[in-house]
């Protein structure tokens, strides 16, 4: 694919998710249905793959981006057993890397597109390879980055159990429930855990703003020197959990000082 | 640092992260995503410490008080949740006692502070929490738990007060009606000396609070509805709702039975003698060609009836054979109410036949009377059918009820 061949495939995802016509190679007039028609041969073959990746690297429209997140799934669902191990985890590397590096930027339904994939990804390959079974601990390096990371990372946990409790069609129901009750062995429970430690941190935080206001006033009246005490910024400081759990221990040693 | 609209999104994901891994199908068992019921929570032991810490639940009341809906009514849910784990995950009954005293405490502050009620997801995630937790515990277990009369107390103004708002909340009142029926059928299990003293009278006299109020609250409901011309939904042409709550009925109104059906009684002779009045007025025209007052009374008369014809249909319906949730005199009440209904029918039978198929009651009010059939010839009929396989106990049950209706 070049940049001329990636243009055309814009303009055709712009007509398909706009409806506003487009004009072909030859110059003919390109309607909505013909658009379609046209960007389904992406999920025809899983040939297709690099031309996905390389409008997921290259393209700025959000609309590209969905379209090939979208046959990307399809063609990984449907030929699954045409990749080799090393090449599902490649696949699957790549687009977590993906979001972590854009993820903030990208509009919302590009995200829950590739969102999908890579649980997609993680269920079909449970029991290939034991990255598959780890994501959830990359996405912890997500929960500790920036606010928007934090969030990113809890869509991910949310679609993964998800897409490990609910059955995809084509797979037997033996083939499920193995998958999920590996998953719920091995995994559910830290995630369970994850999202309790965010809202854990999203009260204490709420609490901690109110110390620092006490703090603060202690500061100025009894020229008590609290510096310690600045971990609200918990996001992009990278404060583990650790930290803001010691805070009730903070509040006592203000009340008792004060 | 997060802003507020990250701080949101974050709450909004995390407690829905909580829900899902909570409502994880863990043994397989709910391939049906469909169903709105919560069944147990079959959790792993493994998942022990954390659900019975009671820092997981009060975080999650705390997050049900300090936010908004959609993060709110998550939270709620969650705690349902939490409070539909298994028994066994419980290493003994002093530790689930513990956690359910928790629970307790947490809906009863909420009660009386009515905190969030405001918000409709709010109320109607704290009515399926109140029909849950006697769902998962007994009542055993209940008046066991600190502050239980206290509960009941809130619990049951919670109840008339959504019951006599009943245009807000009609999806919510089965929630609330299942509660009680839950906690009057458990009754015979639980020994008198369990427990808080005075629990059991307390339950009596705030059940017949509750089905008071549902009485009261329905036949009011006819008079806003005709006044509202069509502005207010009729809560008798909500069929799925209406099930719901006659489903209900008969255990609730069937636990002190004889003050119950005088309450019913006490509000159907009038009315079916106001009924007769209006219908003399009018001779044998039809109610639409009537003055409008009178047209517009005998319709309120009529969706009055129609909600007792029903009440009383769903509560003969719920009378029971075997002997051990059958009280003495039960059946003579059976009687007494029949009675009412048969006369209601033949009093719109014969303004039919008079005025030639003119004179037609509100279909609503037919069907409340065929409803009424139809449970009466599943309980007190049945023996036409098999009459040899019936005792000669139960054939001269059916006599009596008979003897009592007729005269």
């Amino acid at each position: 694919m070049d940049n001329q061949q990636l243009a055309q495939v814009e303009a055709l995802c712009e007509t398909l998710y706009t409806g506003a016509p487009s004009t072909g190679e030859n110059g003919e007039t390109i309607t909505r249905n013909e658009a379609q028609s046209r960007l389904l041969s992406l999920q025809s073959s899983a040939d297709y793959i690099p031309q996905c990746q390389y409008i997921l690297d290259q393209s700025q429209s959000q609309y590209a981006r969905l379209v090939a997140s979208n046959s990307l799934t399809q063609l990984i669902t449907t030929h699954w057993n045409n990749f080799t191990v090393p090449q599902r985890i490649d696949i699957r590397n790549y687009v977590l890397a993906y979001l972590a590096n854009q993820g903030p930027s990208l509009q919302e339904f590009v995200t829950v597109s590739l969102v999908r994939l890579v649980c997609r990804i993680t269920k079909l390959g449970w029991f290939d390879d034991k990255t598959h079974r780890e994501l959830a601990d990359d996405v912890t390096k997500f929960l500790q980055a920036t606010v928007d990371h934090c969030i990113l990372g809890l869509k991910i946990l949310n679609q993964l159990v998800d897409e490990l409790n609910i059955p995809t069609t084509g797979r037997t129901l033996t083939q499920h429930r193995k998958t999920s009750v590996s998953f719920r062995d091995v995994c559910l429970f830290k995630v369970f855990q994850l999202g309790l430690t965010t809202l854990k941190q999203l009260q204490t935080r709420a609490i901690g703003e109110y110390i620092g206001h006490c703090v603060y006033s202690t500061y100025t009246n009894n020229a008590l020197f609290c510096v310690s005490l600045v971990v609200w910024d918990f996001p992009e400081s990278h404060v583990p959990v650790t930290a803001l759990i010691s805070f009730p221990l903070l509040s006592f040693q203000i009340n008792s000082g004060g | 640092m997060a802003d507020k609209r990250q701080e949101t999104i974050l709450g909004e994901q995390a407690l829905a992260l909580t829900v899902r891994c909570l409502n994880f199908d863990f043994i397989g068992t709910n391939p049906d995503e469909s169903t709105e019921d919560v069944g147990t929570i079959q959790a792993p032991t493994s998942w022990r410490s954390v659900l019975q810490d009671s820092s997981t639940i009060e975080l999650l009341f705390e997050f049900y008080k300090n936010t908004e809906p959609p993060r709110s009514n998550k939270a709620m849910e969650a705690i349902i949740l939490l409070c539909s784990v298994r028994r066994s995950l419980f290493p003994t009954d002093k530790d689930r006692g513990a956690f359910l005293g928790r629970v307790m405490t947490g809906i009863r502050s909420l009660l009386s502070n009515q905190t969030g009620f405001a918000h409709q997801d709010n109320y109607h995630q704290f009515c399926r929490l109140l029909g849950r937790l006697k769902a998962n515990y007994q009542l055993s277990e209940l008046v066991k738990a600190d502050g239980y009369l206290e509960w009941l107390e809130l619990a049951s103004s919670f109840t008339v007060q959504s019951i006599r708002n009943w245009q807000y909340c009609t999806n919510s009142i089965h929630y609330l009606l299942a509660l009680w029926g839950r906690l009057v059928a458990a009754v015979p299990y639980v020994r008198p000396d369990t427990g808080v003293q005075g629990h059991a009278e307390a339950l009596e006299k705030q059940v017949l609070t509750v089905v008071e109020a549902y009485i009261e609250s329905m036949l009011g409901s006819v008079e806003m509805v005709v006044n509202s011309d069509g502005g207010l939904d009729d809560p008798l042409e909500d069929d799925g709702s209406l099930k719901e709550q006659l489903d209900r009925l008969p255990n609730i109104c069937r636990f002190k039975y004889g003050d119950v059906a005088q309450l019913i009684l006490n509000k159907f002779d009038p009315l079916l003698n106001q009924y007769r009045q209006a219908l003399g007025h009018i001779g044998s025209s039809s109610t639409e060609s009537a003055p409008a007052d009178v047209s517009r009374q005998i319709r309120i008369i009529e969706g009055q009836l129609t909600w007792l014809t029903y009440i009383i249909g769903s509560i003969v319906g719920g009378h029971s054979w075997s002997s051990a949730h059958l009280g003495d005199g039960d059946e003579t009440i059976d009687a007494s109410l029949s009675r009412r209904a048969l006369q209601l029918a033949q009093c719109v039978d014969y303004r039919l036949t008079q005025s030639n198929g003119v004179g037609r009651a509100d279909c609503k009010l037919e069907e409340s009377l065929l409803f009424y059939f139809q449970n009466f010839r599943r309980v007190y009929m049945f023996m036409w059918d098999q009459v040899s396989y019936l005792s000669m106990l139960n054939v001269m049950h059916h006599i009596c009820v008979t003897h009592f209706i007729l005269y």
